[in-house]
């Protein structure tokens, strides 16, 4: 094979595509589930699994997080694309819905989880998430870069942990002393 | 980045490969064939199953729209990735979205409906409604798939003579227009980069594939400039798309140039300017047309007198590969695979370097010239003796190109294969008679793919780094003693990049404690490349991740580990001789006569 897509896609040492991928699926999730929450889609499944609706949308969102850390650790670098991500992530967001709501789900209690609209619902809320999960990805590693960028290094972090108050050791705060006297 | 894609030729191509599978449904549907409607299916979501000039025209639209999608996930997923012919690749990939709509889609779309009953729901996983609908969408995928597949193809470059220059966005000021303060030195050690700018054509000089336009270079440009600036290198190998500026004899187009040169001259950065990188503009035609080494030197001459800054140049990028890949190998340009193509082919770039290098001295007598070439080494597999004499032909085929341009003598057995595919005497005498500038630079380039062995069957495999940079550059150092540059290399392995880049540089540490003056290193390119993995023998849009950056400009591991090299050794790294002070005792390895001598 020739060509792998994938190829080349490790990240940098700057780059943390699981981390970014959840955190980008976590603010994704948000405008999903409200849609799902107003629309009133989410009563169905929660009835069918028998638990509060609130309940569902809460472990939904957790679900969401950690399906965008998996897309995030099989993109990689490569999530970061501002032309295609959008539509990786809508790729993600139908894929999230088939294997999710739909096969696991369905297999698991032997029937449909939602029906009508509100079926029709649920897939526009998991393609809305998908959208935003590859759009608001760049943005999501862009800001984990600027914190491993400016976060201190492994040899500040140790010097901060064995002199928290940051003092000059005690030769030099004498021969501070001294100059100042 | 994953792939390069051409997002409207896979938008057209899957709404091309939808419109054949709706065009063959409905007619069978009229037939009275028991075919799965998917249209109808989709389009009365929206609108009553009555109204079907309602419905249509809504599902189709819908259908359209997803066969759009699907397709942009088999450009960036699946295209090329299987050795078959572009419709079978079609056919394959078809298989995944066929599944989805049977399992998946199918019965879910059938649940959205309201009332449920207006489609009979075909069970959980869509399984339970008989065949015929099943296989009808398997069919309906297949013939999306194969015209799909078909129209997908070439993704990257552009036919020839449609190429296009980005149009200049900013007034230049007046200053690149103007001399330099200092005359370019050696005093600074380069470190340096480079912007692939690679532009060959293909398919018979009737595709162009333009490195810069495809790396997106021509729509990030300035950013380009700033991540050079952002490593702490100083020095940009670049290359100003040919194609695009000599429009015709006396004829060009500076916009796109004067912007670039703009920013440059902002930024502090040197450029090491390339007048030809595998490719000339389509009224040139290609290298076996003789006119390019006058056009080439005109060309160059304007050039070094409209940014009489500039002071970096280097007159033709790799002659012996250019000369190999398009008449040789038959892979750009005139695509030949003969010997007497090869000898014009290189007979004319050298001729052409000669007379750029010429027509810049006219305008800018202080100008550097880097001249870089592929550091290339044969090694025979077996003591056969043809197959020793392939290796050592190869070892002086090599040298062809540099030979003629720095007025040195090929071997007797070369010359005499020069004049029997087609070299004049005079020519030949015209080379060894010009005197070469004293401020000269040798280029020596080095991948892990430059050395091969020579197998039983008389072809050359590559086989890694065997000897090294070292030794190679020793090679090219004893023959023509010049001052020498490291002027590319990288890793196609992202993982190993940082690691292959130390060797690299310890490479040319060792070198110059040895007595050869290095006076500077590049790592090639800023960002990854295009279809470098087979030669950009043809246009797939594969990315090759050998880049400081890759292609959404974020930067890779060898990114930081070169700005920290450049870090650690900017100020120790000086450069100590001057022009034309050489060290004839550099203690370089045995040249391989030598050794057999010594063997003897």
């Amino acid at each position: 094979m020739s060509g792998w897509p994938f190829q080349g896609s490790d990240p940098s040492p700057l780059q943390r595509p699981r981390v970014a991928g959840a955190i980008a699926a976590g603010i994704a999730a948000i405008p999903a589930a409200a849609l799902v929450w107003l629309t009133g889609s989410a009563r169905m499944p929660a009835q069918v699994i028998g638990v509060p609706e609130w309940l569902l949308v809460l472990l939904s969102i957790a679900g969401l997080a950690i399906s965008g850390g998996i897309y995030g650790s099989i993109f990689l670098r490569a999530a970061n694309d501002r032309r295609g991500g959008w539509l990786f992530g809508l790729g993600w967001g139908f894929l999230t819905w088939s294997l999710g709501p739909i096969t696991v789900f369905q297999w698991w209690i032997g029937r449909p989880v939602a029906v009508g609209e509100h079926a029709a619902w649920l897939l526009a809320a998991h393609l809305l998430w998908g959208l935003l999960l590859g759009a608001v990805f760049p943005l999501a590693q862009n800001g984990v870069k600027r914190t491993i960028e400016n976060a201190p290094s492994p040899r500040e972090q140790s010097l901060q942990r064995r002199n928290p108050q940051g003092k000059a050791p005690g030769r030099y705060r004498r021969m501070a002393g001294g100059r100042d006297a | 980045m994953i792939r390069v894609v051409s997002w409207w030729k896979a938008i057209l191509a899957g709404v091309a490969g939808a419109l054949a599978w709706e065009a063959t449904a409905r007619l069978l549907i009229w037939a009275g064939l028991p075919m799965f409607d998917i249209v109808r299916l989709l389009g009365t979501l929206f609108v009553d199953d009555g109204r079907s000039w309602l419905w249509w025209p809504a599902g189709l639209a819908l259908h359209l729209g997803v066969g759009a999608l699907w397709a942009i996930f088999y450009a960036y997923f699946f295209w090329s990735v299987l050795p078959y012919r572009p419709w079978q690749q079609g056919l394959v990939f078809a298989a995944l979205p066929a599944l989805l709509a049977i399992l998946i889609a199918r019965p879910q779309l059938e649940l959205m409906h309201v009332p449920i009953t207006r489609f009979p729901w075909s069970g959980l996983f869509g399984l339970s409604g008989g065949w015929t609908g099943p296989l009808s969408i398997a069919l309906g995928h297949a013939l999306w798939g194969a015209v799909m597949g078909a129209l997908y193809t070439r993704p990257v470059g552009r036919k020839v003579g449609s190429e296009r220059a980005p149009k200049p966005d900013r007034a230049v000021p007046d200053l690149i227009f103007k001399p330099a303060a200092d005359p370019p030195s050696l005093k600074d050690f380069m470190f340096a980069t480079g912007i692939e700018c690679s532009y060959p054509t293909l398919d018979k000089g009737s595709w162009r594939v333009d490195q810069m336009e495809i790396c997106g270079h021509y729509r990030h440009w300035r950013r380009d400039l700033e991540l050079v600036r952002e490593l702490g290198i100083s020095y940009l190998r670049y290359g100003p798309p040919l194609h695009l500026i000599l429009l015709g004899p006396g004829r060009y187009d500076w916009s796109f140039m004067d912007q670039v040169a703009a920013a440059m001259q902002r930024l502090g950065i040197c450029p090491i300017v390339d007048f030809c990188h595998f490719g000339l503009p389509d009224w040139l035609g290609n290298f076996q047309n003789p006119e390019l080494c006058h056009a080439l030197g005109d060309y160059a001459g304007a050039f070094a007198r409209r940014y009489p800054w500039i002071g970096h140049y280097t007159p033709i990028n790799e002659m012996y590969v250019c000369a190999r890949l398009s008449a040789l190998e038959g892979l750009w340009n005139e695509q030949c695979t003969d010997e007497r193509s090869f000898v014009t082919a290189a007979r004319h770039l050298a001729k052409a370097a000669v007379l750029v290098t010429q027509a810049v001295r006219r305008e800018r007598p202080d100008a550097i010239f880097v001249n870089n070439e592929s550091s290339e080494f044969y090694q025979p597999c077996c003591p056969d003796p043809e197959i020793e004499r392939i290796a050592d032909f190869e070892n002086e085929r090599r040298f062809i190109p540099l030979d003629l341009l720095y007025a040195h003598p090929p071997r007797d057995d070369v010359r005499d294969f020069l004049f029997a595919n087609g070299m004049p005497k005079d020519e030949y005498a015209w080379f060894m008679s010009q005197e070469v500038p004293e401020r000269t630079i040798l280029g020596v380039d080095y991948y892990d793919w430059n050395e091969k062995v020579i197998n039983r069957d008389g072809h050359a495999d590559a086989m890694g780094e065997l000897f090294g940079w070292y030794v190679i550059t020793s090679q090219y150092y004893r023959r023509y003693k010049r001052m020498v540059m490291h002027t590319e290399t990288n890793s196609r392995d992202p993982s190993d990049a940082p690691m292959w880049l130390w060797r690299q540089w310890h490479n040319v540490e060792l070198i110059r404690k040895a007595g050869v003056p290095v006076v500077g290193f590049t790592w090639y390119s800023l960002t990854d490349q295009i279809d470098w993995d087979i030669a950009v023998s043809r246009p797939i849009g594969n990315v090759t991740p050998v880049g400081l950056f890759d292609l959404n400009r974020d930067v890779r591991g060898v990114g930081l580990a070169y700005k920290q090299l450049i870090e650690m050794f900017r100020d120790s790294t000086t450069v100590c001789p001057r022009w034309g002070e050489l060290d004839e005792t550099a203690a370089l390895p045995p040249q391989p006569e030598q050794e057999k001598e010594a063997a003897r």
